[in-house]
């Protein structure tokens, strides 16, 4: 069957642009539906959702968007209407996959769209501006990112060339097929740093149980997409074991403040969940210059660009009171799991970052606030050892079956 | 002929997400190539390019990287020997795509390995690292970055999704029809911001008149140096040069840095070029709480929630007019600056929340007094975006070449 395919862009500035990729696109044998989502100039090709369209699914006209008192309510209204336009075509006719160009207002605007479409359906951002920070535009979801190079400001051998290539990206990603697998639950876990030893051993032992394991690097956007992943239901338990950016929240570190929901959805949706304190050990930085002045005099532990500064048990108190406080709030079942020899591969016995003392402050604080239904469990061994990754999954599919009778 | 994909992986600890890869790339008709840069041992199937190979090519060995017990120089090494092997495939005519995947350490051998091929040589990273700052893997090549949201750590349902997505990607993109350009005309590359485009637009039909195809590149720091790249390698044979913005974010550290050769290339080939101060009214930061403290009580202006645009003052401009005299002042091609005096971008004509005519003369003053003779300052009664500036440019550009 022909693959349909979702052409967003501004079609006053990148008329021509747009018309090329269409063309392309049909030349790879999908079928192109463009929706012109700009505003102010007039459009130079046809759409097939014009921007009167967009604007009268966010409830106004064109002219009425235009009236508004200032860019961020144009864009925002235009955002709007254009959401509800393709989730509208996602439900009816659909579509396989969903392709933007633009520079930076056009990918502020595509890329809206792109997250408001469901994970797996293939997303690709062409942009002149697909080259730098992109948490912002991509945040927890699957966009692909294909720098143009050059402006997409006209038709020459640079844009041609990146365009016929978006064009074969996204008609490619459209007809890929997933050969089916016999279908199991699937069970979310947070890891951090090198530890593929134990995803594999848990991902075993959760085999034999008849669930599949889904791994989560809690590095930014990881630990926000296991989260968005929760809320629609794809999980049936979690292994929350690296809770990591709650220490870099609090001490200052990179991968600190990556949403309000982390290590609230589980407990919402009422699934149950091991959580532990993996990575609480170390503040992750990105020193190129050398480790910030705050933090004279704690141990280090050199990672490959990064660094990681030991925290402290006053961090640490203040730490394992905010996850009480989402803890507490769970409808499902908790248990936290401690391993007594070292939360991270930075603090290993032998290892730097190894403090057995802030460690124990933590697990204290843990006690004096969570409340007396979530058990604590402390395990006589290292975070990556064999025996903590058996002892979370015994836990948690007590927890699974218990709670499922 | 059939198309060849390589496919750069560790198989020490992605073996088994490898050979999906693969798998889903062969499906699609294309055949592979596997480079194993991992160090740690051989994983369950064998590469075309075993880890100890490319060690080797790395000039050292396995052994030898392993008793190391530092990951960051083993896999210095073997990124310098993947980029040896698929260079040689390269060359040898027998790489028509290259695909990766990997976490921190794959993403760095895998994009390093990518940043070694020309432009246009379809390039796809399928990585935990692509939904941040990805400047430090793409640099200012064309490395399509493919977010593995879930971890490349065993095969799930997401993750076949992902792996399936970047194989269909990478065929994809090796089977679209190679576009290029005609290949007739001479190539203008042209350098210029959202808010200086009209100009950029204006011009473009009367240098297409003139016979020149035109290539505009987006002066947000990776853009300016692609643009350099370019002219460096002589596909430009002649340079506008609309948005000088670029200067200050080598000068001052803000975000739209293109490094300090920026403005020298097109000097150093003896190319015609005409810079205009485009933009050089404000200086792009990124959010407000990322603002350095000392431009807070400055005239700001929020851009979108991402970038906040400070005015740039007269001491600012006397900055940015004397560093860009200094790098014209260097190239040995003819060179002429056009300074329209009613606005340097959209934001600082007449009535706009920049316009400050005074600040921006000092633009013109700073430059008269430290500008080489030879080169020429013409003043244009304009605005940037107006079309009496973009067509005084182009009457500019004719006249330096004759």
């Amino acid at each position: 069957m022909t693959k349909k395919i979702l052409v967003l862009g501004t079609l006053d500035t990148k008329g021509a642009e747009i018309a090329f990729l269409k063309r392309s696109i049909e030349l790879s044998g999908c079928r192109a539906t463009v929706m012109d989502v700009g505003i102010l100039g007039q459009p130079a090709t046809q759409a097939d959702i014009t921007r009167e369209d967009v604007a009268r699914a966010a409830g106004q006209t064109l002219e009425q968007i235009r009236a508004l008192p200032n860019r961020k309510r144009i864009i925002g209204a235009m955002i709007q209407g254009a959401i509800e336009k393709a989730k509208l075509l996602h439900g009816s006719s659909g579509f396989d996959g969903v392709v933007g160009i633009g520079g930076g207002t056009g990918m502020h605007i595509c890329t809206a769209i792109m997250r408001s479409l469901p994970m797996g359906l293939p997303k690709l951002m062409v942009s002149s501006m697909a080259s730098m920070d992109v948490s912002e535009f991509v945040g927890a979801k699957d966009i692909t990112m294909m720098t143009s190079v050059a402006d997409l400001a006209s038709l020459n051998t640079v844009t041609r060339t990146v365009l016929a290539q978006a064009a074969g990206a996204i008609c490619g990603m459209a007809g890929a097929s997933v050969p089916s697998s016999e279908p199991r639950t699937a069970i979310a876990m947070t890891s951090f740093g090198i530890t593929t030893q134990r995803a594999d051993n848990v991902g075993r032992c959760l085999r034999e149980m008849g669930h599949e394991l889904v791994v989560f690097h809690t590095v930014g956007s990881g630990g926000m997409a296991m989260e968005e992943l929760l809320d629609q239901g794809l999980f049936v338990g979690v292994l929350d074991l690296t809770t990591h950016e709650f220490i870099d929240q609090v001490a200052g570190g990179h991968y600190g403040g990556v949403g309000d929901e982390r290590l609230e959805t589980a407990g919402r949706k009422g699934i149950p969940q091991v959580v532990g304190p993996g990575g609480l050990d170390c503040v992750a930085i990105f020193a190129p210059e050398g480790v910030p002045a705050k933090f004279a005099g704690r141990r280090t532990y050199y990672h490959d660009f990064r660094v990681c500064v030991r925290s402290t048990a006053a961090e640490l108190e203040v730490v394992a009171r905010i996850l009480a406080d989402k803890l507490n709030e769970a409808a499902g079942p908790v248990k936290f799991l401690v391993p007594l020899r070292g939360w991270s591969s930075a603090s290993r016995h032998c290892e730097p970052l190894f403090d057995p003392e802030a460690d124990r402050a933590f697990v204290d604080a843990l006690k004096g606030s969570l409340k007396p239904d979530i058990e604590i469990r402390e395990i006589d061994a290292h975070i990556d050892d064999m025996e903590y990754a058996q002892a979370a999954v015994s836990h948690l599919h007590q927890m699974m079956t218990s709670s499922s009778r | 002929m059939v198309k060849m994909i390589v496919i750069v992986a560790t198989l020490d600890t992605k073996s088994e997400e490898a050979r999906y890869l693969k798998e889903r790339i062969e499906e699609a008709g294309l055949e592979t190539v596997v480079v194993d840069a991992g160090v740690l041992g051989d994983g369950p199937f064998p590469a075309d390019i075993p880890s100890e190979q490319v060690a080797q090519l790395g000039g050292s060995t396995l052994p030898e990287l392993r008793a190391l017990r530092d990951e960051g120089k083993a896999m210095e090494a073997m990124a310098g020997g993947a980029t040896q092997a698929v260079q040689d495939l390269y060359r040898q005519g027998r790489l028509d795509g290259i695909i990766g995947l990997g976490g921190s350490m794959g993403t760095s051998v895998g994009t390093q390995v990518m940043r070694s091929l020309p432009f246009g040589l379809p390039k796809v990273m399928v990585s935990t690292m692509a939904s941040r700052d990805i400047s430090p893997w793409i640099g200012h090549k064309d490395i399509v970055m493919l977010p593995s949201v879930a971890d490349l750590s065993g095969l799930n349902r997401m993750t076949k999704r992902t792996l399936s997505n970047a194989a269909g990607a990478i065929a994809g993109m090796v089977q679209a029809d190679a576009a290029g350009g005609d290949g007739e005309r001479p190539i203008i590359g042209i350098g210029t911001l959202g808010a200086t485009e009209a100009c950029a637009r204006h011009a473009r039909p009367l240098l297409e008149s003139m016979g020149y195809e035109t290539i505009v590149f987006h002066t947000v720091g990776s853009g300016g140096r692609a643009l350099e790249e370019r002219i460096a390698e002589g596909l430009a044979t002649g340079v506008l040069e609309i948005s000088i913005q670029e200067v200050f974010g080598n000068l001052l550290g803000s975000p739209y840095d293109a490094g300090a050769d920026r403005f020298e290339n097109a000097g150093r080939m003896g190319i015609p070029q005409v810079v205009l101060p485009g933009n050089a009214d404000f200086i792009a930061w990124s959010p407000p709480d990322a603002l350095p403290s000392r431009y807070r009580a400055r005239h700001l202006h929020m851009h979108n929630p991402a970038i906040t645009l400070v005015r740039s003052n007269a001491d600012e401009m006397r900055i940015i007019a004397r560093t860009l005299a200094e790098k014209l002042n260097r190239g040995k091609g003819p060179t002429a600056v056009v300074v329209p005096t009613e606005g340097f971008s959209d934001y600082s004509r007449k009535g706009m929340f920049f316009y400050e005519p005074e600040t921006d003369r000092v633009f013109a003053e700073a430059l008269r007094e430290a500008i080489d003779p030879r080169i020429e300052v013409i003043e244009v009664p304009s605005d940037i975006n107006s079309p009496a500036c973009a067509e005084a440019m182009v009457e500019a550009f004719r006249s330096l070449q004759a």
